[in-house]
């Protein structure tokens, strides 16, 4: 029997962007499920993890493998002084408040960023990642390994750390009830600025995954934004390790769209999943996130 | 009925100076008037939802493009004369708020929040994609569909008043009758509502289709006033968030707060949209998060305007 050449292509195209996707909504899913705070500017967080590796590696020919610990540092320090300075200011108030000021941050960010740097589509050049590995009859591009693998190992490493370290108990801790974490030695907005710090890091590393196969410009970041909602939900809000369930869902279904059904269906097919998964599985589709 | 307050009395009387307004002035304030009159019904209608029955819908343009859509398909196609179009939108706009309402309102805070984002954008790539799978085309794809020039723009200018008027009153109504104190006294507490016998749902699903009714009519009417309509922008993000933006700046669940927020905003803009093109968009931003830490109550609550309640952090 013949493979289906064309199906396990897609399949593989589909595993490969669903990976990246996992990786630039795990920080969502983290400050949404600690700290309660829905990120209006997170797709913007993606948007300069991605500018820092293309400028890193066109300005100063830094390595491209090099320049995700320096994106995940600066990310990780923007972050932590966005929520020290000004969304601390809005604990305990509704959700909105949060979600304005994250919005006005977005459109600071935007418009700063197209001032800076103008809205050219830029396209990172890095040679050794302009291969593509030939198995039998399927084609894959190096630089999508290499940013699926990153992203995926990235998931795996926060889990890690939530799960088995001493800040991963306080983070915990935090998430589940502020005032007893403060009344047990835990400063919570020691937490909340250090997580917003984390999920701004990862977040800025994934774009910089993004940066190794796509173009980069200022207003790329609503997507990943809408992006990072959808592979959560689908994954399960506050369920941290689902956003992979919920990129390689979302990555799969974009990928056989295209293939099967038209490329300008494919943000379609997306919203129309998270929406139908929203109203019938609120938990996500491995039925463990957490339901209000 | 209660006797108007001042602040009521104030409006009715903006009111009676606005009705005659086109009589003393040039087009250029009219145009201004029309902008800020389109905002204020926008901004008005997303409040009933989001300050009276607590939901925080970030998909209002599903009903804002349909009734554009609509609209023009009933000029274009139809024959109909403008007014009857528009209103027959709106028409149109109810029952697909009906339809998608029901599923949709059972989610609560964000669920709803991001339940709803989703439908809007879902809403928008259909219409993209609307006039290469449906043998009735009606979206022009990303064209987009031209309409007749209008004789004038004085019909702009009322419509769009009564617009804005009509969605303050409906808001100064809420305030007053049992329909809104009881929306208001459970508002995201779903079990104390069965407890306390009321039909959250039904009330809540009432509001949705009603505010769907007034953001489809002004959506046509400025399709019909750009004479141009098209998928990317009637369904954008851009106009929610605008409403959203207008609604918290100006006083979220205050009657006037969203016509304060839209003028604010409106005029803001164009004063340094014409004079500091480049970085009007970074002064927004820095307007939005500055107002928001610092006067969550927004202009309203500068102004104490509107009805007392307790400050949002003592919730």
């Amino acid at each position: 029997m013949a493979v289906p050449v064309e199906l396990v292509q897609t399949l593989i195209n589909g595993i490969l962007q669903g990976g990246v996707y996992a990786a630039a909504a795990v920080g969502l899913s983290l400050i949404f499920g600690v700290s309660g705070i829905l990120n209006a500017a997170h797709g913007e967080l993606v948007m300069l993890g991605a500018f820092a590796t293309y400028w890193l590696v066109t300005l100063y020919h830094v390595d491209a493998l090099l320049t995700l610990p320096l994106s995940f540092a600066l990310l990780f320090a923007f972050g932590w002084a966005l929520q020290y300075f000004l969304l601390n200011r809005t604990l305990g108030r509704p959700l909105l408040l949060s979600l304005l000021v994250t919005f006005g941050v977005s459109l600071i960010l935007v418009n700063v960023a197209l001032r800076l740097w103008s809205g050219d589509h830029r396209m990172t050049r890095i040679p050794y990642f302009e291969r593509s590995l030939i198995l039998g009859d399927f084609i894959v591009p190096l630089s999508r390994v290499a940013a699926c693998v990153v992203a995926v190992a990235m998931v795996a490493g926060l889990s890690w750390l939530l799960a088995s370290t001493r800040l991963g108990r306080m983070i915990r801790a935090t998430a589940q009830d502020g005032e007893m974490a403060r009344m047990l030695g835990v400063n919570p907005k020691t937490i909340y600025a250090i997580t917003f710090g984390l999920g701004a890091g990862v977040s800025g590393v994934a774009g910089s995954l993004v940066a190794f196969y796509a173009p980069v410009e200022p207003n790329m970041g609503l997507t990943y934004t809408l992006f990072a909602f959808a592979v959560v939900v689908l994954g399960g809000l506050g369920y941290t390790a689902g956003v992979i369930w919920g990129g390689l869902t979302l990555g799969v279904a974009q990928a056989l769209t295209e293939t099967y059904l038209e490329a300008g269906l494919s943000l379609f097919v997306a919203f129309v999943l998270l929406y139908v998964i929203l109203t019938s599985m609120p938990a996500g589709i491995m039925g463990r996130g957490r339901l209000e | 009925m209660p006797r108007p307050t001042p602040i009521e009395w104030l409006a009715l009387a903006v009111l009676a100076v606005l009705l005659v307004l086109p009589l003393g002035v040039g087009p250029y304030p009219i145009r201004l008037a029309t902008v800020i009159f389109m905002w204020a019904a926008l901004a008005g209608a997303w409040n009933l939802m989001a300050g009276y029955a607590g939901s925080v819908d970030l998909g209002p343009v599903v009903h804002h493009g349909v009734g554009a859509f609509a609209t023009a398909a009933f000029m274009l196609k139809a024959g109909l004369p403008f007014l009857v179009s528009v209103i027959l939108a709106g028409l149109v706009a109810m029952g697909v708020a009906y339809a998608i309402g029901t599923p949709t309102l059972r989610l609560r805070g964000a669920y709803f929040a991001i339940g709803t984002l989703a439908l809007a954008e879902s809403a928008k790539e259909l219409a993209l994609a609307w006039d290469r799978f449906v043998p009735f085309p009606l979206t022009g794809g990303s064209a987009g569909v031209s309409l007749p020039l209008a004789a004038g723009y004085g019909i702009f200018y009322y419509v769009m008043l009564v617009l804005m008027a009509g969605v303050t009153g409906a808001a100064l109504w809420l305030q007053r009758s049992k329909f809104g104190y009881g929306l208001r006294a459970v508002g995201e507490n779903d079990r104390l509502a069965e407890a306390s016998g009321v039909d959250i749902h039904r009330l809540r699903r009432r509001l949705y289709v009603g505010s769907a009714f007034a953001i489809a009519v002004t959506g046509g009417t400025a399709g019909y006033w750009l004479s141009y309509i098209n998928a990317q922008e009637v369904f954008g993000a851009a106009i929610t968030f605008q409403m959203v933006v207008m609604a918290l700046l100006g006083g979220l669940g205050t009657p006037f707060g969203p016509v304060l927020g839209a003028t604010f905003l409106t005029l803001t803009s164009e004063y340094l949209g014409t004079r500091l093109v480049y970085y009007y968009l970074i002064i927004i931003g820095v307007i939005i998060v500055a107002i928001s830490l610092f006067a969550p109550a927004g202009l309203a609550g500068l102004l104490r305007l509107g009805r007392r309640r307790p400050a949002p952090g003592a919730a």
